[in-house]
Protein backbone atom coordinates (compact mmCIF):
# COMPACT_ATOMS: atom_id res chain seq x y z
CA UNK A 1 0.00 0.00 0.00
CA UNK A 2 1.50 3.34 -0.78
CA UNK A 3 1.35 6.13 1.41
CA UNK A 4 -1.29 8.27 -0.16
CA UNK A 5 -3.74 5.29 0.09
CA UNK A 6 -2.78 5.21 3.55
CA UNK A 7 -4.09 8.87 3.96
CA UNK A 8 -6.56 8.47 1.71
CA UNK A 9 -7.58 4.86 3.89
CA UNK A 10 -7.29 7.28 7.37
CA UNK A 11 -9.06 10.42 6.16
CA UNK A 12 -11.86 8.68 5.12
CA UNK A 13 -12.64 6.99 7.92
CA UNK A 14 -13.37 10.06 10.27
CA UNK A 15 -15.91 12.60 8.59
CA UNK A 16 -14.06 15.17 11.05
CA UNK A 17 -10.80 14.36 9.06
CA UNK A 18 -12.67 14.07 5.64
CA UNK A 19 -14.19 17.57 5.94
CA UNK A 20 -11.06 19.11 7.02
CA UNK A 21 -8.88 17.70 4.06
CA UNK A 22 -11.40 18.80 2.15
CA UNK A 23 -11.24 22.32 3.27
CA UNK A 24 -7.46 22.09 3.27
CA UNK A 25 -7.73 20.46 -0.58
CA UNK A 26 -9.93 23.46 -1.59
CA UNK A 27 -7.46 25.92 -0.24
CA UNK A 28 -5.07 24.66 -1.94
CA UNK A 29 -6.43 23.99 -5.42
CA UNK A 30 -7.91 27.44 -5.28
CA UNK A 31 -4.71 29.17 -4.22
CA UNK A 32 -3.07 27.30 -6.84
CA UNK A 33 -5.13 28.12 -9.42
CA UNK A 34 -5.02 32.08 -8.26
CA UNK A 35 -1.53 32.55 -7.56
CA UNK A 36 0.18 30.30 -9.72
CA UNK A 37 -2.12 29.75 -12.53
CA UNK A 38 -1.93 25.98 -11.57
CA UNK A 39 -5.51 23.86 -11.92
CA UNK A 40 -4.47 20.59 -9.35
CA UNK A 41 -6.83 17.86 -8.85
CA UNK A 42 -7.03 16.24 -5.08
CA UNK A 43 -4.76 13.72 -6.51
CA UNK A 44 -2.38 16.27 -6.86
CA UNK A 45 -2.66 17.62 -3.35
CA UNK A 46 -2.58 14.19 -1.87
CA UNK A 47 1.41 14.35 -2.44
CA UNK A 48 1.78 17.32 -1.11
CA UNK A 49 3.30 16.56 2.89
CA UNK A 50 2.17 20.33 4.26
CA UNK A 51 -1.68 19.50 3.12
CA UNK A 52 -1.62 15.60 4.72
CA UNK A 53 0.00 17.45 8.24
CA UNK A 54 -2.92 20.03 8.07
CA UNK A 55 -5.56 17.48 7.42
CA UNK A 56 -4.12 15.39 10.47
CA UNK A 57 -3.31 17.68 12.84
CA UNK A 58 -5.46 20.13 12.86
CA UNK A 59 -2.28 22.62 12.64
CA UNK A 60 -2.57 25.57 10.21
CA UNK A 61 -1.03 25.09 6.45
CA UNK A 62 2.52 25.29 6.57
CA UNK A 63 3.91 28.47 4.64
CA UNK A 64 5.39 26.41 2.27
CA UNK A 65 2.87 24.87 0.59
CA UNK A 66 2.84 26.85 -2.51
CA UNK A 67 6.89 25.67 -2.78
CA UNK A 68 5.44 22.07 -2.73
CA UNK A 69 2.92 23.19 -5.56
CA UNK A 70 5.54 24.32 -7.66
CA UNK A 71 7.57 21.15 -6.82
CA UNK A 72 4.33 18.74 -7.98
CA UNK A 73 4.98 16.92 -11.00
CA UNK A 74 1.55 17.83 -12.28
CA UNK A 75 2.37 21.17 -11.70
CA UNK A 76 5.78 21.61 -13.49
CA UNK A 77 4.08 20.78 -16.24
CA UNK A 78 1.78 24.10 -16.07
CA UNK A 79 3.60 26.01 -15.06
CA UNK A 80 6.41 25.80 -17.87
CA UNK A 81 3.36 25.79 -20.18
CA UNK A 82 2.08 29.16 -18.63
CA UNK A 83 5.62 30.54 -18.84
CA UNK A 84 5.64 29.98 -23.23
CA UNK A 85 2.42 31.06 -23.44
CA UNK A 86 3.25 34.59 -21.70
CA UNK A 87 6.65 34.65 -23.71
CA UNK A 88 4.42 34.01 -27.02
CA UNK A 89 1.82 36.71 -26.29
CA UNK A 90 4.26 39.28 -25.17
CA UNK A 91 5.77 38.45 -29.01
CA UNK A 92 9.44 37.46 -27.49
CA UNK A 93 10.89 36.13 -30.37
CA UNK A 94 12.75 32.67 -28.97
CA UNK A 95 9.25 30.97 -28.05
CA UNK A 96 8.02 32.11 -31.28
CA UNK A 97 10.82 30.78 -33.12
CA UNK A 98 10.38 27.59 -31.23
CA UNK A 99 7.29 27.41 -31.91
CA UNK A 100 8.07 28.23 -35.75
CA UNK A 101 10.65 25.27 -35.97
CA UNK A 102 7.53 22.75 -35.85
CA UNK A 103 5.56 21.34 -38.61
CA UNK A 104 2.27 23.18 -39.22
CA UNK A 105 -0.31 20.95 -37.63
CA UNK A 106 2.23 20.21 -34.71
CA UNK A 107 2.39 24.17 -34.53
CA UNK A 108 -1.31 24.54 -34.22
CA UNK A 109 -1.77 21.61 -31.62
CA UNK A 110 0.56 23.12 -29.58
CA UNK A 111 -0.81 26.71 -29.55
CA UNK A 112 -4.02 24.72 -28.66
CA UNK A 113 -2.31 23.24 -25.76
CA UNK A 114 -1.02 26.17 -24.49
CA UNK A 115 -4.47 28.08 -24.77
CA UNK A 116 -3.85 30.07 -27.80
CA UNK A 117 -6.74 29.73 -29.54
CA UNK A 118 -7.27 32.99 -30.74
CA UNK A 119 -10.78 33.22 -29.85
CA UNK A 120 -11.30 35.57 -26.80
CA UNK A 121 -10.12 33.04 -23.72
CA UNK A 122 -13.41 31.09 -22.43
CA UNK A 123 -14.42 32.66 -19.51
CA UNK A 124 -17.44 31.00 -18.71
CA UNK A 125 -16.37 27.96 -16.93
CA UNK A 126 -13.91 29.76 -14.87
CA UNK A 127 -16.60 32.19 -13.52
CA UNK A 128 -18.92 29.14 -12.33
CA UNK A 129 -15.70 27.89 -10.73
CA UNK A 130 -15.61 30.88 -8.97
CA UNK A 131 -19.10 31.13 -8.54
CA UNK A 132 -18.77 27.65 -6.59
CA UNK A 133 -16.46 28.51 -4.75
CA UNK A 134 -17.20 31.43 -3.42
CA UNK A 135 -20.95 29.43 -2.61
CA UNK A 136 -18.96 26.60 -0.85
CA UNK A 137 -17.21 29.55 1.48
CA UNK A 138 -20.66 31.31 1.44
CA UNK A 139 -22.67 28.15 3.36
CA UNK A 140 -20.01 27.40 6.04
CA UNK A 141 -20.89 31.15 7.40
CA UNK A 142 -24.29 31.15 9.96
CA UNK A 143 -27.18 31.99 8.05
CA UNK A 144 -27.23 35.52 9.83
CA UNK A 145 -23.97 36.56 8.00
CA UNK A 146 -24.04 35.21 4.66
CA UNK A 147 -26.22 37.55 3.16
CA UNK A 148 -24.02 40.23 3.88
CA UNK A 149 -20.90 38.53 2.75
CA UNK A 150 -23.27 37.35 -0.16
CA UNK A 151 -23.51 41.22 -1.22
CA UNK A 152 -19.90 41.79 -0.53
CA UNK A 153 -18.65 38.91 -3.02
CA UNK A 154 -21.09 40.12 -5.78
CA UNK A 155 -23.00 36.82 -5.71
CA UNK A 156 -26.37 38.76 -4.49
CA UNK A 157 -27.21 41.09 -7.33
CA UNK B 1 -41.42 36.45 10.69
CA UNK B 2 -44.98 36.19 11.34
CA UNK B 3 -45.49 35.47 15.50
CA UNK B 4 -48.93 34.98 17.10
CA UNK B 5 -49.17 34.99 21.23
CA UNK B 6 -52.01 32.77 22.86
CA UNK B 7 -54.39 35.63 23.45
CA UNK B 8 -54.43 36.20 19.64
CA UNK B 9 -55.33 33.10 18.95
CA UNK B 10 -58.07 33.01 21.45
CA UNK B 11 -59.56 36.15 20.23
CA UNK B 12 -58.86 35.12 16.37
CA UNK B 13 -60.25 31.76 16.79
CA UNK B 14 -63.05 31.63 19.54
CA UNK B 15 -61.49 29.46 21.52
CA UNK B 16 -61.07 29.24 24.98
CA UNK B 17 -57.74 29.98 26.50
CA UNK B 18 -57.61 26.26 27.67
CA UNK B 19 -57.77 24.97 24.31
CA UNK B 20 -55.57 27.14 23.16
CA UNK B 21 -52.78 26.15 25.75
CA UNK B 22 -52.66 22.55 24.92
CA UNK B 23 -53.01 23.12 21.34
CA UNK B 24 -49.59 25.35 21.42
CA UNK B 25 -48.15 22.47 23.74
CA UNK B 26 -44.70 21.56 22.57
CA UNK B 27 -44.44 24.30 19.59
CA UNK B 28 -41.21 26.61 20.29
CA UNK B 29 -41.83 29.62 20.91
CA UNK B 30 -39.72 33.07 21.90
CA UNK B 31 -40.57 35.78 24.37
CA UNK B 32 -41.79 38.85 23.63
CA UNK B 33 -42.35 41.67 25.17
CA UNK B 34 -44.16 41.83 28.60
CA UNK B 35 -43.44 37.57 28.86
CA UNK B 36 -46.15 36.42 26.31
CA UNK B 37 -45.23 33.54 24.54
CA UNK B 38 -44.50 33.87 20.92
CA UNK B 39 -45.46 31.27 18.19
CA UNK B 40 -44.33 30.95 14.70
CA UNK B 41 -47.47 31.21 12.50
CA UNK B 42 -46.36 28.81 10.46
CA UNK B 43 -46.10 26.51 13.09
CA UNK B 44 -49.56 27.45 14.60
CA UNK B 45 -51.57 27.00 11.60
CA UNK B 46 -51.46 23.26 11.47
CA UNK B 47 -53.12 23.01 14.93
CA UNK B 48 -56.13 24.90 13.42
CA UNK B 49 -59.72 22.60 12.90
CA UNK B 50 -61.20 22.65 10.08
CA UNK B 51 -64.13 24.41 11.81
CA UNK B 52 -61.83 27.47 12.59
CA UNK B 53 -60.30 27.88 9.23
CA UNK B 54 -62.43 30.82 8.41
CA UNK B 55 -60.43 32.67 10.98
CA UNK B 56 -57.02 31.94 9.44
CA UNK B 57 -56.85 35.35 7.93
CA UNK B 58 -58.16 37.55 11.45
CA UNK B 59 -55.34 35.48 12.80
CA UNK B 60 -52.79 36.60 9.76
CA UNK B 61 -53.59 40.03 10.92
CA UNK B 62 -53.32 39.55 14.67
CA UNK B 63 -49.51 38.25 13.69
CA UNK B 64 -46.46 40.54 14.98
CA UNK B 65 -43.84 40.62 11.85
CA UNK B 66 -40.43 41.35 12.87
CA UNK B 67 -39.70 41.83 9.49
CA UNK B 68 -37.21 38.73 8.80
CA UNK B 69 -38.59 37.28 5.28
CA UNK B 70 -36.11 34.92 4.43
CA UNK B 71 -34.64 32.89 7.47
CA UNK B 72 -36.86 29.51 8.10
CA UNK B 73 -35.09 28.46 11.41
CA UNK B 74 -33.69 25.14 12.47
CA UNK B 75 -35.79 22.62 12.03
CA UNK B 76 -37.23 23.15 9.21
CA UNK B 77 -37.90 20.74 7.50
CA UNK B 78 -40.21 18.50 9.60
CA UNK B 79 -42.21 21.70 10.53
CA UNK B 80 -42.42 22.38 7.03
CA UNK B 81 -44.18 19.42 5.96
CA UNK B 82 -46.27 19.41 9.23
CA UNK B 83 -47.82 22.80 7.51
CA UNK B 84 -47.70 21.48 3.94
CA UNK B 85 -50.25 18.69 5.32
CA UNK B 86 -52.55 20.78 6.45
CA UNK B 87 -52.73 22.57 3.34
CA UNK B 88 -56.13 22.50 1.42
CA UNK B 89 -56.73 22.35 -2.18
CA UNK B 90 -55.98 26.18 -3.65
CA UNK B 91 -53.44 26.31 -0.94
CA UNK B 92 -51.41 23.05 -2.28
CA UNK B 93 -51.70 24.82 -6.17
CA UNK B 94 -50.16 27.66 -5.14
CA UNK B 95 -47.64 26.38 -3.18
CA UNK B 96 -46.41 24.31 -6.31
CA UNK B 97 -46.37 27.11 -8.07
CA UNK B 98 -44.66 29.18 -5.82
CA UNK B 99 -41.90 26.35 -5.91
CA UNK B 100 -41.73 26.71 -9.31
CA UNK B 101 -41.36 30.18 -9.88
CA UNK B 102 -38.49 29.87 -7.05
CA UNK B 103 -36.53 26.27 -8.90
CA UNK B 104 -36.90 28.60 -12.17
CA UNK B 105 -35.19 31.95 -10.84
CA UNK B 106 -32.54 30.28 -9.04
CA UNK B 107 -31.56 28.46 -12.28
CA UNK B 108 -31.59 31.71 -14.29
CA UNK B 109 -29.39 33.28 -11.36
CA UNK B 110 -26.88 31.07 -10.81
CA UNK B 111 -24.51 29.10 -12.95
CA UNK B 112 -22.67 26.74 -10.90
CA UNK B 113 -24.23 23.47 -8.81
CA UNK B 114 -23.45 24.37 -5.17
CA UNK B 115 -27.06 25.46 -3.96
CA UNK B 116 -28.93 23.11 -6.18
CA UNK B 117 -27.25 20.08 -4.19
CA UNK B 118 -29.96 21.83 -1.87
CA UNK B 119 -33.06 21.75 -4.22
CA UNK B 120 -35.05 19.43 -2.35
CA UNK B 121 -35.05 21.22 1.09
CA UNK B 122 -35.07 24.56 -0.22
CA UNK B 123 -38.34 23.76 -2.13
CA UNK B 124 -39.81 22.19 1.10
CA UNK B 125 -38.97 25.12 3.14
CA UNK B 126 -40.45 28.07 0.76
CA UNK B 127 -43.35 27.47 2.70
CA UNK B 128 -41.96 28.72 5.96
CA UNK B 129 -41.09 32.29 4.64
CA UNK B 130 -43.55 34.90 5.27
CA UNK B 131 -44.23 36.15 1.65
CA UNK B 132 -44.94 32.07 0.45
CA UNK B 133 -46.98 31.71 3.44
CA UNK B 134 -49.02 34.76 2.76
CA UNK B 135 -49.31 33.79 -0.91
CA UNK B 136 -50.05 29.92 -0.13
CA UNK B 137 -52.56 30.30 2.72
CA UNK B 138 -54.55 33.81 1.95
CA UNK B 139 -54.21 33.72 -1.52
CA UNK B 140 -52.46 36.99 -1.37
CA UNK B 141 -51.19 37.62 -5.15
CA UNK B 142 -49.31 41.22 -3.43
CA UNK B 143 -47.20 38.99 -0.98
CA UNK B 144 -45.35 36.85 -3.56
CA UNK B 145 -41.91 37.87 -3.53
CA UNK B 146 -40.14 39.35 -6.88
CA UNK B 147 -38.33 35.71 -7.14
CA UNK B 148 -35.87 36.85 -9.52
CA UNK B 149 -34.34 39.07 -7.18
CA UNK B 150 -35.28 36.92 -3.87
CA UNK B 151 -34.72 33.27 -4.73
CA UNK B 152 -30.39 33.77 -4.45
CA UNK B 153 -30.94 34.75 -0.73
CA UNK B 154 -33.21 33.04 0.31
CA UNK B 155 -31.22 30.56 -0.90
CA UNK B 156 -28.37 31.19 0.57
CA UNK B 157 -29.89 32.12 4.09
CA UNK B 158 -31.27 28.58 3.92
CA UNK B 159 -28.99 25.80 2.09
CA UNK B 160 -28.15 23.67 4.34
CA UNK B 161 -27.72 20.03 4.65
CA UNK B 162 -30.79 18.40 5.86
CA UNK B 163 -31.94 15.03 7.04
CA UNK B 164 -34.88 14.49 4.20
CA UNK B 165 -35.92 10.84 5.48
CA UNK B 166 -36.13 11.39 8.79
CA UNK B 167 -39.69 10.82 10.55
CA UNK B 168 -41.82 13.58 12.22
CA UNK B 169 -41.16 13.09 15.97
CA UNK B 170 -44.79 12.10 16.97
Amino acid sequence: MDDGENFRGIVASDDKLKARWEAVSDKIMSDASRLLGVELSRVDVVAMPSARIATLTDAALSESYLDEIKQLEAALEQVRKNEMREALESGEEEAHAELNRLSPTERMSKARELGLTGAAPATEPSSIADEAVLLKRLLTLPPTERLSKGRAWGLIK
Amino acid sequence: MLTVCQSDMVNALGRSQNTITTRVRGLEYSHGQNGARLYRLADVLPTIKPKERQHVPALFELADDDGEELWVGDNAVPRARRLEGWLKGGQVERLFGARVAFTNALAASVQSSVLFEHLEALRLKLILTDPVLKWTVLGDGDALPPFEQWAVPYAITNARYENLNEKEAA
